[in-house]
């Protein structure tokens, strides 16, 4: 058996963001205050996103196992970009993680390796490799304020629930391997109809619908969500969540071949009906913030389950476009967070209301994030549902569309109350607190990238578009 | 034919007045009046343009396209035909008298105030002059998020519970209508291979009952919680009091004539098997609107409520009248919506004016206003003259040729609907008896302002509207009758050449195939 071609050219990107995480963790050991860290880590990041920007979606590295098609070579994008805007954020929250920014941003940093990684690979066992490396950092920045109990609490409970998906992950892969002999993705498809390998795709689905909060896999979400310090939830919120997606994708088109697409769409309507409504009953109950974002978050999971429905109708594209719809909305719906945080606390709506008087530019942009997270159209939230929307009516699931557009309904009540509380409930008497500029500067820019592309979608659309349907989509479906 | 600005410019110059308010620095009220009054003016003035301008033909004119999300297959499409025109003529006359009539009442908040109004000014007519079905649906949920601001922020007491009611109410029916145009889209995409929202692609579309029905429901649901039919009503009294004197002009004015809009443009024509099924239910419910709004209104104690009640009656008036299906109802209806629009609106200002100088609208607190102010009260008079349909007045030709239409067809319905404009004179004219003539019972009423000179300018334009509406009403429907004409051959030949519900089901071209929703 010959060495497979490693080709790590083409695997640049992520040793460049590996090399980030290193350098961060090393400064972090040599100085305390480690000012240095957040400029030259992003020199890191920003290098390895022109790596990204310069090689070919279609290259393998790794004898074939890792990228090589559109939806690998967005994810690592994503995943790079998003990794660069925290790094922005965090060093305007110094405060928050004190001197233990360099660790921060390690952490950080090596879950995203473990994300681009995970989205990326053509194989179950590297698919794993990613989850764990993602995932371990994750537990600990849930517990990163450690005097804080609520985070103890966040960080131990995603710990659990998160070994206990992994331990299904591991049981389906073992399953996959007895049944085909091999994990390479393409080459399990020949185990079709095989019961073994059936029941491994089954465990396998229930270790990535905890990791994307699917109901009825999502409990863990509200309490990690709310304990944790509200930039890391920012993180939680839409990377674990992309990559865990993009993985999805993959178990898609494997389980079409291996299980039939019937039963694979079955599965996939039915846990996107539980998650829709699920998620958004559940927001429309709760009183705390960070709790509704939560149960938002798991609903969103629904609409991109809706997503998987259909791959082959422009379901994979809706899907790309949706997650950095949500990945734009959802920042920066917990930038403006922060800073209302920052000026007295906004754990409950109560404690918001009249702040649309005291910060009118940064609440305006929340009404924008809020609008967008609602689905109204003029904003990249509208785009995204329609997309999904048709994907779906495109193959025939019509009654699952009119169960995600109820679920919409619902949100509009639990999103406009934010509005209503910023607006409609007389002035905040709290203290303005000066907030690190770069928070304001990222809402705003957050709300531009909402309105911007809810209007002028064909800037991103044709791109990611193409990408979609690089890999395993029928590219015919997209009309002129 | 597709290069006329005209209507990009009735858009856009709301737009630019909201911006140009929103760059101002915070407390320059004085600097937000003036832009929103100016843009709403010169909007007024270029939609005047439109209408000498507009021909007296079916077509639809002053046609604007460009390609906006080619992917998706939407495009940025406007025009208009008869029935659009005089709505937005309509809207671009309220919206001016809405602005001005808020100068005094409002000193919260201001630039945000003026600035929702002119952005709510632009959806509207964009909801009016929408030529793709996609646009379409944009305009009609933006212009959700300013009206939901006017009622929450400047509304009254119960003003949160109001608007969120309004808001989920309206967004209820316009998802499912979403649905139903992403079912429509894909139809097309099947039959044709390309994606496009355009209205005249899409009703070109042959759809059999079965699906008819369930689109139908859809859009029939969004329009009718929008006009608002009966049992949908229920948002309408609520929002109507809790808004400010502006919001309610506009909600009673322009927002419930996008259901009769949304019935004449899009449900009537592209369902009309299924519209023909439906049309006994919806005179039902439009006669249960009538007399039950008539009855509600009658026993209410706030004048604001009782105007909120009677549109409920008369939006019941206008329902019926689509549903007859005929030239004469339909004109009534369009008629009797403009006419909704100028004397419910006015109505509004005028509760609106004595609200400013008594905070309370109660009928038990005022009576024997006549005596302090002559003026104002000759304008409630006048208001509901039109409103109950005095010979002379625009609601009479309104009601009449509505009733006319529908002798025809449902005579009995016909008979049923004349209860109500006996109902509509009992309990306008017990108010205006309860409020103006008598003696002055509170001593708090002894000396009230009469109108100032801007009020009498405000109401001017309506009250020869009123008249001129009720004299000579050719005027206006000269330049609707060749659109309606046309929706109704359009309707008819389809009945005739899809087999009717109780024969043999249609036979489907080859090649297209449809899923049962």
């Amino acid at each position: 058996m010959s060495s497979p071609d490693l080709n790590l050219a083409a695997f640049l990107p992520e040793l460049l963001l590996g090399a980030a995480a290193l350098v961060a963790l090393l400064s972090g050991a040599l100085s305390r205050e480690a000012r240095f860290v957040g400029p030259l880590s992003s020199v890191l990041l920003l290098a390895a996103i022109v790596a990204w920007w310069q090689a070919d979606p279609a290259a393998v590295s790794f004898g074939g196992q890792y990228g090589g098609d559109g939806t690998a070579y967005f994810a690592r994008g994503l995943f790079l970009v998003t990794a660069l805007v925290l790094t922005f954020l965090a060093a305007g929250g110094r405060a928050l993680v004190k001197a233990r920014h360099a660790e921060f941003l390690s952490l950080l940093y090596i879950s995203a390796l473990g994300m681009m990684v995970m989205s990326a690979a053509q194989n179950f066992a590297i698919i794993f490799l990613g989850l764990e490396t993602m995932s371990i950092p994750l537990y600990v920045m849930a517990a990163y304020e450690r005097t804080d109990s609520a985070s103890i609490e966040a960080g131990v409970k995603y710990f659990l629930y998160g070994a206990f998906a992994s331990a299904f992950f591991v049981y389906g892969m073992a399953l996959l391997f007895l049944s085909a002999g091999t994990l390479d993705i393409p080459r399990v498809y020949a185990a079709a109809h095989a019961p073994v390998a059936i029941t491994g795709l089954l465990l396998i689905l229930v270790g990535l619908a905890f990791k994307v909060a699917a109901v009825p896999f999502h409990m863990w979400a509200p309490d990690a969500y709310s304990g944790a310090p509200t930039l890391v939830t920012a993180f939680f919120a839409i990377a674990p969540k992309a990559a865990g997606f993009l993985a999805l994708v993959r178990w898609v088109a494997t389980a079409n071949h291996v299980a039939g697409s019937e039963g694979t769409v079955a599965l996939c309507s039915a846990l996107a009906f539980l998650t829709i409504l699920g998620g958004n009953l559940g927001a429309l109950v709760q009183s705390r913030l960070k709790r509704m974002l939560a149960y938002s978050s798991v609903a969103h999971a629904g609409y991109l389950l809706l997503a998987l429905v259909a791959p082959d109708s422009g379901g994979t594209q809706a899907l790309l476009f949706y997650l950095v719809a949500y990945a734009v909305m959802t920042l920066g719906a917990f930038v403006v967070l922060l800073v209302y945080e920052r000026d007295g606390g906004a754990a409950t709506y109560d404690e918001i209301s009249g702040r649309g008087y005291q910060r009118p530019a940064l609440s305006l942009c929340m009404t924008v994030f809020m609008v967008s997270l609602a689905g109204l159209p003029g904003t990249i939230g509208f785009i995204g549902k329609l997309q999904i929307f048709k994907s779906a009516v495109l193959s025939g699931h019509v009654i699952l569309v009119i169960v995600a557009v109820t679920g919409t309904l619902v949100s509009v009540a639990y999103y406009l109350r934010v509005v209503v509380y910023l607006y409609m409930r007389g002035e905040s008497d709290r203290a303005l607190t000066a907030s690190p500029r770069v928070w304001a500067v990222a809402a705003l820019l957050l709300a531009a990238g909402t309105v911007i592309l809810g209007v002028f979608p064909e800037i991103l659309w044709p791109a990611l578009a193409s990408l979609g349907s690089a890999g395993s989509v029928d590219s015919t479906w997209a009309g002129p | 034919m597709m290069d006329h600005v005209l209507l990009n410019w009735l858009l856009a110059l709301p737009a630019a007045g909201a911006l140009l308010i929103a760059a101002a620095p915070a407390r320059s009220g004085a600097w937000a009046r003036g832009v929103a009054l100016a843009a709403s003016l010169v909007t007024f003035a270029a939609s005047l343009v439109l209408w000498f301008d507009f021909e007296s033909n079916a077509l639809f004119q002053f046609q604007f396209a460009v390609d906006w999300m080619p992917s998706l297959g939407i495009a940025y499409h406007v025009g208009v035909d008869g029935i659009s025109v005089l709505l937005v003529l309509l809207t671009t006359l309220l919206c001016p008298l809405a602005i001005w009539s808020s100068f005094h009442s409002v000193t919260k908040s201001v630039r945000g105030f003026y600035a929702c109004l002119l952005l709510l000014e632009a959806a509207m007519i964009g909801v009016f002059v929408a030529c793709d079905l996609a646009l379409f649906y944009v305009f009609w949920e933006a212009m959700l998020i300013p009206m939901y601001f006017l009622i929450g922020i400047w509304g009254g007491e119960r003003r949160r519970y109001a608007t969120l009611k309004f808001v989920l109410f309206t967004l209820l029916g316009s998802l499912l209508m979403l649905v139903a145009i992403v079912y429509l889209a894909v139809a097309n995409f099947k039959a044709t291979g390309l994606w496009n929202f355009d209205l005249q692609a899409l009703s070109q579309l042959h759809i059999p009952y079965q699906v008819q029905v369930w689109l139908f429901l859809a859009f029939a649901l969004s329009f009718a919680i929008k006009l608002p039919l009966f049992p949908f009503h229920t948002w309408l009294p609520d929002a109507h009091v809790e808004a400010p004197t502006a919001g309610s002009v506009l909600l009673a004015g322009v927002l419930l004539k996008m259901g009769v809009y949304g019935f004449l443009r899009f449900a009537i024509p592209w369902f009309p098997l299924a519209f023909a099924q439906f049309a006994p239910v919806l005179i039902v419910l439009s006669l249960t609107g009538i007399l039950y709004g008539a009855i509600v209104a009658m026993v209410q104690k706030d004048v604001k409520s009782l105007v909120a009640y009677s549109s409920v009656a008369h939006m019941g008036f206008v329902m019926l009248g689509l549903c007859a299906l005929n030239l004469q109802s339909l004109s009534g209806s369009l008629l009797q919506s403009l006419n909704h629009g100028v004397t419910t609106g006015m109505l509004f200002l005028v509760v609106g004016m004595i609200y400013e100088r008594r905070h309370t609208r109660q009928i038990d607190e005022l009576g024997g206003l006549f005596a302090v102010m002559p003026l104002w009260t000759t304008a409630l008079i006048i208001a509901t003259l039109g409103s109950i349909g005095l010979p002379g007045t625009n609601g009479f030709v309104g009601e009449f040729l509505i009733l006319l239409g529908t002798f025809k067809v449902h005579p009995t319905a016909a008979a049923f609907a004349t209860f109500g404009i006996v109902l509509a004179a009992v309990y306008m004219l017990w108010m205006l008896q309860r409020v103006v003539f008598g003696k002055i019972t509170r001593t708090e009423n002894e000396h009230l302002r009469d109108t100032s000179a801007r009020e009498g300018l405000l109401l001017v334009p309506l009250i020869a509207l009123i008249f001129w509406m009720g004299i000579t009403p050719n005027a206006f429907l000269g330049k609707v009758t060749p659109a309606l004409e046309k929706l109704l051959g359009e309707v008819y030949a389809r009945q005739t050449a899809q087999a009717g519900p109780s024969s043999e089901p249609p036979s489907e071209p080859a090649g297209i195939t449809y899923e049962q929703p």
